[in-house]
């Protein structure tokens, strides 16, 4: 341990310890700063001392071989990944991109005829129907068969079609 | 197509491997294998992840092979194909405690199979290993187990050659901290988790 240490000394070990491991890649080799640095600092001599221990272990790991099984489960696994069924082909992108711009419209158009159910002016009877035989539509269960019909006719034929649907009398109004 | 300079590995394992031929796999994994065993045991540092890993980055090789160019020596290429793979698997694996994975390898160690000479270096290198970030452990690996020079060690983890100096020197110093006193027989307990 050393006792004080000023910034220039903490440098000069910083330095040091760059020069040990590089020294442990075999350059440079003479380096009689380094060496006279290391033989004054005993935290450095320390250092050098431990990068020395840490060889014989890396040395034990560079002898590490596989395991023989380790080939023939590999060769195994490839054998697997051969048997396997081919993955199903894609359908082809043209068709997928009309199919998506279809359901695409046909949810555009759904959105918009309920809108203006939904948004009617309360400026005449006529204009506020629309929302009255909406709440009238859910409570007669008909939401999915009318919502249909929405895609396909005009507001008021479609509330006329309802009308004649529902079981609701004030609806038959 | 890859240059004849850069190639390492016979064109013909090479146009095997492309084809998907297992017998070019096992001639690859004859010439290769041991030195991606050593880079996955240091790098994942338990022996039984490294053999997984040895077998993905074999498998991984047979489907990518088309993607080699010859840029870089085929060697080079595939020591980034393991090094990724490692680095990758730590990433998802960083929630494991260094010191779970220390009881893994002392049971691991305990084993029959495992009790083969030098083991015991190997168990205490790996608990070193596994308290150093991965970015200095891969550095340190490449250089100490393989031998790379600094510029190889820039090509494979792609960073400049000053940052492999740098990072080899500061994995160096954390590995030295960490190594007992002379006189003590095993690696101090840390709570220190490994810094994914």
């Amino acid at each position: 341990m050393r006792p004080t240490t000023s910034s220039t000394d903490d440098s000069a070990c910083e330095l040091a310890r760059k020069r040990l491991s590089l020294r442990q890649d075999g350059e440079p080799r003479d380096d009689a700063s380094l060496d006279a640095h290391v033989a004054a600092c005993p935290s450095c001599a320390e250092h050098a001392r431990r990068l020395d221990e840490l060889r014989p272990l890396f040395r034990s790991l560079r002898e590490a071989r596989p395991p023989e099984r380790l080939l023939p489960e590999l060769l195994e696994r490839v054998a697997v990944r051969r048997t396997r069924p081919a993955p199903t082909p894609r359908i082809p992108s043209a068709v997928t991109w009309s199919s998506r711009a279809a359901a695409a419209g046909i949810g555009f158009l759904s959105i918009l005829a309920l809108g203006r159910l939904l948004t009617a002016s309360p400026a005449g009877e006529e204009e506020r129907a629309p929302a009255r035989s909406l709440h009238a539509l859910v409570r007669a269960g008909g939401v999915f068969t009318a919502h249909t019909d929405l895609e396909l006719f005009p507001e008021h034929e479609f509330l006329a079609r309802f009308a004649a649907r529902s079981t609701d009398p004030e609806d038959r109004r | 197509m890859e240059s004849g300079k850069h190639l390492d590995l016979d064109p013909l394992v090479l146009a095997g491997l492309r084809a998907g031929d297992p017998s070019a796999l096992a001639e690859c994994y004859r010439l290769y294998g041991a030195r991606v065993y050593r880079l996955c045991r240091g790098l994942l540092c338990q022996p039984t992840d490294a053999e997984d890993a040895v077998q993905e980055v074999f498998l991984k090789l047979l489907d990518r092979a088309g993607q080699f160019e010859g840029r870089a020596r085929f060697s080079t290429w595939l020591h980034r194909l393991t090094v990724n793979h490692c680095l990758h698997r730590l990433e998802k694996e960083h929630r494991r405690r260094a010191d779970a994975l220390d009881r893994e390898l002392v049971d691991d160690a305990a084993t029959p199979a495992r009790r083969a000479e030098g083991e015991e270096s190997r168990v205490l290198l790996a608990k070193l290993l596994l308290r150093i970030p991965p970015a200095h452990r891969a550095v340190l690996v490449l250089r100490e187990l393989e031998g790379l020079a600094y510029v190889e060690i820039a090509e494979v983890l792609a960073v400049p050659v000053g940052t492999v100096m740098s990072r080899l020197a500061r994995a160096r110093e954390g590995l030295a901290r960490l190594v007992p006193p002379a006189s003590t027989p095993s690696v101090p307990a840390t709570t220190t988790r490994t810094a994914s």
